[in-house]
């Protein structure tokens, strides 16, 4: 197996929070000691030395700092680990570097100290404009945070500035989800995520809308609307669409979300992240503690049950499943290189046909259609 | 009487399910020594998996035994397994009349129950002598005392020597041995008299063919006898007589009161009938035994490849089970729905279980079969008669006089306190109670008459549900009798889907056609499109619910992270549909045809 671009993109996991939002499921805990912090940012340094020992030579033109919450750290501890990626890896010049914050953990010194580490994308998550909606979700801002959040961040010099948003969330209504994105699209972000709000097992809100019954479900059909109403919206003005859930200016696509699309390389770094390296796949243990101790150790915090052993035709599946959630699909011809199989000695056309309607075929690629897009899943199963 | 015969003794042992006869028979077995404690699997005698698992004896299970008695002799012990399950009482009648003597097993924790009860009186039909045994005497909750009482109230035989046993822990096994050599008397007849031996069972061998299980009345069987049998006039010559100890010991001949094996190259279970009498060909008994009868089947379904499954698999592997019960009957049919498949008969519910397990475990197949139904007389306006167990063979009602339904004679045991839910079911499913008697202070017995279509629908699992599982159930046969009975359909998406027809009472058709369309709502997907789901009699839609229209099926986020975990979400998304049979534009889950029958508390 071989990938086109050789070039890396590394994501750092940051697992804390001040406090976990009701519907999230991800890999984060509620810290307020900066000491932990600290002690954390220890382990991702010992981890990125380790890892580069592993992986020498590489040319990385992505990173990614994700969590959790990473603007919780304290600035200097993250330009640390900026520093210490710089010092092992071959970062190169135009390297893509994005930290996901919280707006109302920002403030202008921080945004100075990641300016001048380098990090020259910012990912912030304001999820609604509504202020009812906001504290219904759990989260810490409201929507003068955000306001104050993205101008701070223009400020300090952030020309490349996502917007996360929510939609789907009980007790939401068209009227107030249009409102949202028009108030996100006056903010003139360079990119847009979109996220149809996923009610998880386990989490409080899915308790409140299943078990408590506080809330109730929005109707599959509105959830479709207000995605659609809002591409529309994103679309007039001047955004475009390229992946299920993001648009974008043109030109300000994710470099480093497009390579889990585009079955490129990633190295990931922190608890529970997860790697694509020379065709294997695995994953860092869960366990912040064990996390800490196995670097302790110098050792890779990676348990053997967390390494996939996956087949060429899986591998062809995930090929195929991330590729068709981008706008432009897959190539054909990029994916017979890859694998080194003819595409239609694995896929019977049949499956294509049968697929009227969701999925297009022309010429080189493969990709879905707009209604193709709400009902992915099923036509990605074909495929795995 | 000749010497050999006074040291042999053939019984049966007979119980309710979960009183232990298994396990009884296992510890008989440890006791005279026949296989080694290390040997000795769980429950010898029941051989398939799926009988081990089920703890009930489909099949049963012949064995030769020597006892070494405290009076000094050795004593040859046949004990002659029976099926555990009112599905096969004839198949337990014939066991028994091979018997001398039944060891009557009753839960000591428990007391009588009403396969017990069904149990006796087969066992005193054919004149055993009975020897009651009360097991699982060692747990706390046993109250030997009392249910001796019950044993001698309700059965009626004397109960006060009866060992006090616990087969789980092999206590009192020695003494229940004895009791046997005392208590059940030697067998009869006369071996120079002509030959008279019965058929009990009987099970196909790839190298020998039919191997039948038989007990010698009278005369004498060896190697190279012509043999006939009398019901069903064949003649074959006896490759090979034997005893099972436990397996199969080549003998030189079997004589009056010993019980063994006869080969004769015989190619299917279904000519060495079960109740059948063997003679010789040359020199044969001027009467046969008495008792036999063919086997009817009760209860119908077709049975289907399922998706992806090829017919001519399924085909085989019935007719393999058929070679092996005489009591399975198949024939090809076709559906609209499912296509090619199988028109199969059974004893009654648990058989057709069974055998659908079977296919699935053995044969590694996977079938779908259709809503059971029993055999309905169809009297026409020209007074022709038909007997129709496919609701898709149901005439046209224009031509219909009338229809009847078999009903059967239900014994249902349970405690008094359960007594009113009882009724409320029977009554539900258009039972008529008979009488009901008070067989000790605590337990009732109600006799209903009942229509069969209603007992093999759910009737047991709502029996056990509302019992907490102490309820039991015997029924037979007893007749025809006229009933207002429809088809009633099931559209998909406007299109009937034959599979689901069945026939119904009149006053159940609403609510069973409600049921139904609400089930198959919770089980079928959503599609691209609504799909309706609609009950209809004739042109008369009687129920209906919706499926929506699904519009969304999409994982928001899938960075690094999610991959994997997305993979295993696709991947069963696949297997889902793998399961699913295409009606038309509908796609169906092949669980919805058993969904369907479920009994639901809730209802």
């Amino acid at each position: 197996m071989t990938t086109t671009n050789n070039k890396l993109g590394l994501y750092l996991h940051v697992p804390f929070c001040r406090k976990k939002c009701r519907y999230c499921d991800f890999l984060s805990f509620e810290c307020n000691d900066d000491g932990l912090l600290t002690e954390y940012s220890n382990a991702l340094i010992r981890e990125i030395r380790l890892r580069y020992k592993e992986w020498p030579y590489r040319v990385v033109d992505s990173i990614f700092i994700g969590g959790g919450t990473p603007s919780i750290m304290p600035a200097e501890d993250m330009v640390r680990i900026i520093d210490e990626i710089r010092e092992n890896f071959l970062v190169d010049d135009d390297c893509e570097i994005t930290i996901e914050a919280n707006p109302a953990t920002l403030s202008d010194e921080k945004l100075d100290a990641y300016i001048s580490a380098g990090i020259n994308r910012i990912s912030i998550g304001v999820q609604s404009f509504d202020n009812t909606i906001l504290s219904m979700l759990g989260r810490i801002h409201d929507k003068n945070d955000a306001f104050k959040a993205i101008r701070m961040a223009k400020r300090a010099g952030f020309e490349n500035i996502n917007i996360d948003l929510m939609f789907g969330i009980p007790g939401q209504t068209m009227k107030k989800w249009r409102d949202t994105v028009r108030q996100c699209l006056f903010l003139e972000p360079e990119h847009i995520s979109l996220y149809s709000l996923q009610l998880e097992e386990g989490t409080p809100l899915y308790k409140m809308v299943h078990t408590q019954k506080l809330l109730t479900e929005l109707p599959p059909e509105t959830d479709r609307e207000m995605y659609h109403d809002a591409l529309l919206m994103l679309q007039n003005a001047g955004y475009e669409q390229y992946e299920i859930s993001n648009a974008a200016r043109p030109g300000y696509e994710s470099r480093h979300n497009l390579k889990y699309w585009s079955y490129r390389e990633y190295l990931g770094f922190g608890p529970g992240a997860s790697s694509f390296m020379g065709g294997h796949r695995f994953k860092n243990c869960d366990k912040v503690l064990e996390y800490l101790d196995f670097l302790k150790e110098g050792l890779p915090p990676v348990k053997p049950e967390d390494v996939e052993h996956y087949t060429l035709r899986d591998e062809m599946g995930i090929y195929i499943f991330t590729g068709l959630r981008k706008t432009e699909g897959f190539r054909i011809s990029e994916f017979e290189n890859t694998f080194g199989e003819d595409f239609f000695d694995v896929y019977d056309p049949e499956i294509i046909r049968n697929l009227r309607g969701l999925l297009v075929a022309e010429g080189d690629t493969i990709r879905l259609t707009e209604k193709g897009f709400d009902v992915s899943n099923k036509v990605m199963a074909a495929f795995v | 009487m000749s010497d050999y015969r006074k040291y042999i003794r053939n019984f049966s042992i007979i119980a309710h399910i979960d009183h232990g006869k298994s396990t009884l028979a296992d510890r008989i077995i440890e006791k005279t020594g026949l296989v080694s404690k290390r040997e000795m699997r769980e429950q010898f005698l029941d051989n398939m998996d799926l009988e081990r698992e089920r703890g009930i004896t489909i099949k049963l299970q012949t064995t030769r035994l020597v006892f070494n008695s405290k009076d000094g002799n050795e004593y040859i012990f046949n004990l002659i397994d029976t099926p555990g399950h009112v599905d096969f009482t004839y198949e337990v009648s014939r066991s028994l009349a091979a018997c001398e003597g039944a060891v009557l097993v009753v839960d000591a924790t428990q007391g009588v129950e009403a396969q017990t009860l069904a149990n006796v009186y087969l066992a005193m039909d054919e004149d055993l002598e009975i020897m009651p045994v009360l097991n699982k005497i060692d747990l706390p909750s046993a109250r030997p005392d009392e249910i001796r009482e019950e044993i001698e109230d309700v059965i009626g035989v004397d109960a006060s020597e009866a060992p006090l046993v616990s087969a789980k822990e092999g206590i009192g096994i020695e003494e229940l041995l004895e009791q046997i050599v005392e208590k059940i008397p030697a067998p009869g007849g006369d071996e120079n008299a002509r030959l008279k031996a019965l058929i009990f069972d009987s099970y196909y061998d790839n190298y020998k063919g039919v191997v039948i299980y038989t007990r010698i009345f009278d005369g004498t069987v060896r190697e190279g006898d012509m043999i006939r049998l009398m019901n069903t006039g064949k003649k074959y010559e006896v490759t090979e007589v034997g005893t099972y100890s436990p397996g199969p010991v080549e003998c030189e001949k079997l004589r009056a009161g010993e019980v063994g094996y006869i080969c004769a190259s015989i190619k299917q279970v279904a000519d060495a009938r079960v109740g059948d009498t063997i003679t010789l060909a040359d020199n044969p008994t001027e009467e046969a035994l008495p008792g036999y009868k063919k086997v009817q089947s009760m209860v119908f379904c077709g049975i289907y490849p399922a998706e992806g499954e090829k017919y001519e698999n399924v085909k085989d592997a019935l007719e393999k089970l058929q070679v092996n019960d005489a009591a399975f009957q198949f024939e090809p049919e076709t559906s609209t729905a499912l296509g090619y498949g199988f028109r199969c008969g059974f004893l009654g519910l648990l058989h057709m279980e069974i055998i659908v397990e079977r296919l699935e475990r053995e044969f590694d197949l996977g079938v779908i079969t259709t809503s059971p139904s029993v055999i309905y007389k169809v009297v026409k306006t020209d007074g022709t008669v038909l007997m129709v167990q496919n609701p898709s063979n149901l005439p046209d009602p224009m031509e219909i006089d009338h229809i009847e339904e078999p009903m059967v004679k239900a014994d249902i045991m349970v405690p008094k306190e359960y007594v009113g839910s009882i009724m409320e079911i029977c009554q539900d499913r258009r039972g008529k109670m008979l009488h009901m008697e008070y067989i000790t202070k605590t337990r009732v017995n109600l006799h209903y008459d009942m229509p069969l279509n209603e007992v093999i629908y759910d009737f047991f699992d709502a029996l056990k549900s509302k019992t907490r599982g102490y309820g039991s159930l015997d029924y037979e046969f007893s007749r025809y009798e006229p009933s207002k009975v429809v088809k009633l359909d099931i559209l998909l998406n406007k299109d009937m889907v034959d599979a689901f027809s069945m026939i119904v009472h009149e006053s159940k058709a609403y609510a069973r056609g409600r049921f139904v369309c609400e089930k198959l709502k919770e089980i079928i997907p959503m599609h691209q499109f609504e799909v309706p789901i609609q009950a209809s009699i004739g042109q008369k839609i009687i129920a209906r619910e919706t499926v929506r229209a699904y519009r969304k099926d999409v994982i928001a986020k899938c960075y690094g992270g999610d991959i994997s975990r997305k993979k295993k979400l696709l991947e069963k998304q696949k297997e889902g549909k793998k399961r699913m049979r295409q009606f038309g534009t509908v796609e169906v889950p092949q669980e919805a045809f058993t969904a369907v029958l479920k009994y639901d508390d809730n209802k």
